[in-house]
């Protein structure tokens, strides 16, 4: 049984359907992040939304499904400090949550926060300071399902990304993962499967290796997913012999991976 | 092991209420004394326990549903439970302070009006009439709260409702049908926060 089924769910104009197995890393990726955003509130149960359903109940305020999965977004600032027994305390007794003090300190010497905050009565973290404290926090909590939205939020650094990336969506670590994705490409092999709101009103479940293709915007596209006004980005159901007609057409195309999708917006 | 218990009880939150209930009782006990010597009115700790409850009530519920929910929802405090610990919360609170107030008025009369009744000491439509306040505000903050009401215009809300609460306790006398209505009031507004905090979207 699927840990988390989405059935028909209306947010604003899409109708989403999507399951989410154990042991899956699953991305939701769109132009607009509100959708995202919304989407992930709705999936995660912390906003009424008619359609998802863990263990056939709905996730909405369900204790069994919160008492297993924990939201976050990185852009938020979720810690003044970095002493672990404040942490520990403030968590046990505001929200009845175990912390995994060795995990915390072990991650937050990898990613070096300190020398991401300026460290005065409350800690002030850096945009990067910040996303390796919320992940580290992430880690040390132990939850098995993860919701993260703006996983990459100010980090520039491609180890570091790769980094944060690789820990989130390690399976044997989660069960499950849902990440809104604010860049593509770090994501590149470790997904299983990316939702995508498209930027005409629709969604698709995709696989992590769907191909795309990139024609001029006045051609008509079975399932067209982004536009820039020039150009369309659509899914690639093309067979071998259309592809080269095309070429012979002189029509300009390229076919590229889901996770190239940024550098033709 | 003697130290890690130690340090429990220590840190647990019953100990920590029972322990600001004693120094609030000790303080009390001490104040009445010095009430007497500054010739002060009888009824000041009752507005100030009151009103400080009262205020701190409408603070915390707005920043509750503002900002707090947001945050337990997160790591997964349903809605449901978010609302009886509040509710829960709150409930202790009037306690307490209900308690203490009822201490002060004992001990006061004890001390200085034993000749008299406790009724003609102290006017036993405001010792109701404030607590009521409390929960009708909290209750208020809590709504404003799911509003998202813009934080300026709530101080200012909060500033304008202090000064017409002084405004009423010093110049109007309290009557059966103001606490009748406020308990209403309260009533009403718990039953249907307890509706909007269920559907409304973060």
């Amino acid at each position: 049984m699927a840990y988390l089924k989405i059935e028909n769910l209306q947010l604003q104009n899409y109708t989403i359907s999507l399951e989410v197995e154990n042991g899956e890393a699953v991305g939701v990726f769109s132009r607009n992040a509100d959708i995202v955003s919304d989407f992930l509130k709705v999936a995660s149960g912390i906003n009424p939304g008619k359609g998802c359903y863990h263990e056939e109940k709905s996730v909405y305020d369900n204790r069994e499904y919160f008492q297993n999965r924990i939201f976050m977004d990185f852009a938020h600032n979720y810690l003044t400090t970095l002493r672990t027994s404040s942490i520990e305390e403030a968590l046990k007794n505001k929200l009845g949550l175990s912390f995994n003090k060795e995990k915390f300190i072990k991650i937050g010497k990898e990613l070096n926060i300190r020398g991401e905050a300026l460290i005065g009565k409350q800690y002030k973290f850096t945009p990067a300071g910040n996303t390796f404290a919320n992940y580290a926090l992430l880690q040390a909590l132990d939850k098995p399902n993860i919701v993260v939205l703006n996983p990459t939020r100010g980090l520039n650094l491609p180890e570091d990304i790769e980094m944060i990336i690789k820990g989130m969506t390690d399976t044997a670590v989660f069960n499950t993962a849902l990440i809104g994705i604010d860049r593509m490409k770090p994501f590149k092999g470790r997904l299983s499967k990316i939702l995508v709101f498209s930027d005409f009103g629709t969604a698709h479940v995709l696989p992590g290796e769907a191909q795309l293709i990139v024609l001029p915007h006045l051609i008509e596209q079975a399932t067209p997913l982004f536009t820039d006004g020039e150009k369309t980005i659509a899914l690639c159901g093309y067979e071998k012999d259309e592809l080269k007609r095309m070429q012979k057409d002189r029509i300009g195309f390229d076919l590229i991976s889901l996770y190239a999708v940024e550098d033709y917006l | 092991m003697k130290k890690e218990i130690y340090k429990r009880i220590i840190n647990s939150e019953a100990w920590k209420l029972a322990a600001v209930i004693i120094a609030a009782l000790f303080l009390i006990t001490v104040s009445i004394i010095l009430f007497d010597d500054i010739a002060f009115d009888n009824r000041i700790f009752i507005y100030a326990l009151f009103g400080t409850i009262a205020l701190t009530g409408f603070l915390y519920s707005f920043s509750l549903t503002g900002k707090e929910a947001w945050m337990r929802l997160s790591f997964g405090v349903t809605r449901k439970a978010i609302y009886r610990k509040y509710i829960l919360n709150s409930f202790l609170s009037l306690v307490v302070s209900v308690f203490l107030a009822a201490y002060y008025m004992v001990i006061y009369y004890l001390v200085y009006d034993h000749d008299l009744l406790i009724t003609e000491v102290f006017n036993f439509r405001e010792v109701v009439f404030l607590p009521l306040v409390y929960l009708a505000l909290s209750f208020l903050g809590f709504f404003l709260g799911m509003c998202k009401m813009n934080r300026n215009i709530f101080y200012t809300l909060t500033g304008i409702i202090v000064v017409s609460l002084s405004v009423v306790v010093i110049y109007f006398s309290i009557t059966n049908w103001m606490n009748y209505l406020l308990l209403a009031f309260s009533i009403v507004f718990g039953m249907v926060n307890y509706f909007f905090f269920m559907k409304y979207k973060l």
